[in-house]
């Protein structure tokens, strides 16, 4: 079953700008991978039954180890990301434990506000 | 005992346009101006009502496009004419639940303010006008 509603759309509508950026973009931490952005569920507050005011943590992934080869990935990804439309709250360093690798990732937050009709 | 969702807001229209989906708070004091009305005799002062009193605000998401938020206001500042109705709760209108209905009242300005990562907003206040309040199913 496919997802609906607001967050659905919210969801698809950061999952759209992260690929016109030219970023590969997963929404299943199944296919979480190097070089890919995950984008986890949705964080929010209502404005009203009508609006939301949703926030996304992405997951930037880079190939491991968490050198500095990594680590020019991860800070020239986020930046792209920081230089668009998306609004970027804040960003940090990480790790997502995928298997039985630490694979090194940039994590943002991202705000959007999604009006239902 | 009963409970209910509290602080939805059932209806609201600006103009005559239905902003309903879009107003996540209204506040209004309503009455009439305190006229003195004392006379030679009296051991205290004595008032009575003169020309309604209508002070309001509202917190308006700020949509952009015919007939949303920031062009309704963009029509309606200045005017001194326009006219806002509000419902209190969802059902038929009775005296559990009223219908507020401001005429002629002025949205003298609005601000509009762009914050980074944050929703954004319209305050937007009404004075001045004629209020009434109806229950009639």
């Amino acid at each position: 079953m496919s997802a609906t509603g607001i967050f659905a759309e919210a969801q698809a509508t950061v999952a759209a700008s992260l690929t016109a950026l030219g970023l590969v973009v997963v929404t299943d931490i199944r296919n979480a991978r190097p070089m890919t952005v995950l984008i986890d569920p949705p964080t929010f507050e209502t404005f009203n039954r009508n609006i939301g005011d949703i926030t996304f943590s992405l997951k930037i992934l880079a190939a491991p180890p968490a050198n500095s080869d990594a680590v020019d990935y991860l800070i020239s990804a986020a930046d792209t990301i920081m230089d668009s439309e998306i609004s970027v709250l804040r960003g940090a360093p990480g790790l997502l434990v995928a298997g039985e690798q630490n694979i090194p990732t940039y994590d943002l937050t991202v705000r959007v506000s999604t009006l239902r009709s | 005992m009963a409970t209910s969702y509290v602080g939805e807001i059932t209806s609201l229209t600006i103009g005559g346009v239905d902003l309903t989906a879009q107003c996540n708070k209204v506040d209004f004091t309503v009455g009439q101006t305190a006229l003195t009305i004392t006379a030679f005799g009296d051991a205290g002062e004595r008032m009575t009502g003169g020309l309604q009193s209508v002070d309001g605000s509202l917190d308006l998401y700020a949509s952009y496009g015919a007939g949303e938020v920031e062009a309704v206001l963009y029509d309606e500042v200045g005017t001194g004419t326009t006219d806002i109705v509000l419902v209190i709760k969802p059902g038929a209108l009775s005296a559990s639940n009223p219908e507020y209905t401001f005429t002629s009242t002025m949205i003298a300005d609005y601000p509009l303010a762009i914050d980074h990562g944050q929703i954004q907003i319209f305050t937007v206040a009404f004075s001045g006008g004629d209020w009434s309040r109806d229950i009639t199913p």
